[in-house]
């Protein structure tokens, strides 16, 4: 799925992020990635939908180098991943209808085929019945929430999480996580960043990575 | 089963034509999002449209009215007074069998005197002319307009026997056509002016939306937008403030010709003419139409194409 191989990043001004990072994420599983703030956990995600470039190694992604990965490209590898922020970033003067179909409709799909899955995946997260609200109408779990229909509407076969909990309290966050939970049962791969130990720590059947200045390591006897 | 599959993980597309068609129509939409300014944008588009439009229309007028005045370059023969009418046709046969000659009309004293009289106002003045105040006149038509041959029969004709003396109207036309050059260049360097005055409002107008919609674009970038689908609304968005302003300029110069109409009819009534004022006709309408359009389509490809490019997903 996703295979790191020696990637290094150093910023403009000489700052290292990561440093001879090598990992291998297989198609349908779940990990974590942990780290305290500044540890490269962003850097690292940015690196998977090509925001950032490495500096030094290669990254593939479903088998393509996305190392040297052209301009005209990134928009196709970015259907592929589904992403999910902190700050879910919905925009704010569209429906949540709207705002999930943003994908489909980026990708052309006819208004029956936006109906059909927007509604199916509103459903899976409760909120049909809010499909016409505004997001601001909706509280901080919901809103989450929709952000994450966002990113698994048109299928990708991986999704990103950047500390999707990082503004919820643990009740949600919990539910938030078990969400993300019952999509990698529907075969996505997730990737999520989270410094929520407690979270992790409450998941052992999942793959844990630790990133440390720049270094990754991978936490014994998780993902069993 | 296999097709049942397929649909599950594919998305059933569009036509790019109905795509096409979705996003104009909600460019069209999100113009009314933002009522007051994007009337006010386009009430200045529409002046800065309809100015070049009533300037050429001003063109257009004159070069009629001047096309009615001046008949195509010829010599007059002013003709002795006291020569017998039938030597006068003798001459005008001969002259008429030159090589260089198209036709040669005859205006005798008489007729000129009653043209004159034709004119409103000159009937008392007539009246204190005596029956042959007026000079009988041979009008040549040269078969080609140019100035060499026109000069070369006003040396011939005027070797002739009788003929007192030669006029030739080219001076006056030379005149004319300095004057319409110089309306040309008026009309062509306002045009200029005012059309760029449009690219740049329509360019500035989209570049403030695209500011506005930056995060926007962010989420758009990094869920997999490409460049082309981001920029198509912002295209379509120039597209309909120019065709909106241009309708508007449309309106603006009808109304313009209708208010002057009156005017100028009365003032050419008191000159004894029928003179209309002509507005734009269909073809010149449709240019205008067309100019809008592409003017706003190059406008806001240019700016958004530009601004998109600064606004990188962070």
């Amino acid at each position: 799925m996703i295979r790191f191989q020696q990637v290094s990043k150093a910023y403009r001004g000489g700052r290292q992020a990561l440093q001879k990072v090598d990992f291998h994420l297989r198609q349908g599983e779940m990990a974590f990635l942990g780290g305290h703030s500044g540890a490269g956990k962003s850097t690292l995600l940015k690196l998977i939908c090509a925001m950032e470039r490495p500096s030094d190694g290669t990254i593939q992604f479903n088998g393509h180098d996305i190392t040297k990965i052209s301009n005209n490209d990134i928009p196709l590898l970015r259907r592929n991943i589904g992403i999910v922020f902190q700050d879910h970033r919905l925009l704010m003067d569209r429906t949540v209808f709207d705002n999930v179909a943003l994908p489909m409709r980026i990708e052309s799909a006819t208004e029956n085929d936006i109906k059909r899955r927007v509604s199916a995946a509103l459903d899976k997260i409760g909120l049909l019945d809010k499909a016409k609200c505004l997001p601001s109408q909706l509280s901080g779990g919901e809103q989450q929430r929709v952000g994450i229909a966002r990113a698994v509407v048109n299928r990708p076969t991986l999704v990103l999480a950047d500390e999707p909990t990082g503004n919820l309290d643990p009740e949600l966050s919990n539910r938030t996580m078990m969400l993300l939970e019952e999509f990698n049962r529907a075969g996505v791969s997730i990737l999520v960043a989270t410094h929520d130990v407690g979270l992790v720590g409450s998941r052992p059947q999942y793959r844990r990575f630790e990133l440390n200045q720049g270094f990754l390591s991978e936490v014994e006897g998780y993902g069993q | 089963m296999a097709s049942n599959a397929r649909s599950k993980n594919k998305v059933d597309r569009v036509g790019f034509l109905t795509m096409h068609i979705r996003q104009a129509k909600s460019s069209f939409m999100s113009l009314w999002l933002r009522p007051l300014g994007n009337i006010l944008t386009l009430a200045v588009i529409a002046m800065a449209l309809s100015l070049p439009a009533s300037v050429y229309l001003v063109g257009k007028n004159i070069a009629k009215v001047a096309e009615e005045v001046a008949s195509p370059s010829q010599v007059s023969a002013y003709i002795q007074e006291d020569i017998a009418e039938a030597r006068i046709m003798v001459l005008k046969d001969r002259v008429e069998s030159w090589e260089n000659v198209e036709s040669v009309q005859y205006i005798s004293s008489q007729q000129g005197l009653s043209d004159l009289s034709e004119y409103s106002g000159f009937e008392q003045a007539i009246s204190l002319l005596s029956d042959y105040s007026l000079p009988a006149v041979l009008v040549i038509q040269p078969s080609e307009q140019n100035d060499a041959s026109i000069r070369d029969i006003a040396i011939a004709i005027r070797d002739e026997q009788g003929i007192t003396d030669v006029r030739l109207d080219e001076d006056w036309l030379a005149r004319l056509d300095a004057m319409k050059n110089l309306a040309t260049t008026v009309v062509v360097t306002l045009a200029t002016l005012m059309l760029g005055a449009v690219f740049l409002i329509v360019g500035n107008t989209l570049r403030f939306t695209i500011l506005a919609h930056k995060e926007e674009i962010q989420v758009m970038k990094l869920i997999g937008a490409t460049d082309s689908f981001i920029l198509r609304p912002y295209l379509y968005s120039g597209m309909w403030f120019g065709l909106i302003g241009a309708v508007s300029a449309w309106f603006l110069t009808a109304i313009i010709t209708i208010l002057l109409n009156g005017a100028v009819e009365k003032l050419s009534m008191l000159y004894d003419s029928q003179f209309h004022l002509i507005g734009l006709n269909w073809d010149e309408s449709l240019l205008l139409l067309m100019l809008g359009v592409f003017l706003g389509f190059i406008a806001a490809k240019l700016s958004a194409r530009k601004h998109l490019k600064d606004i990188e997903p962070v």
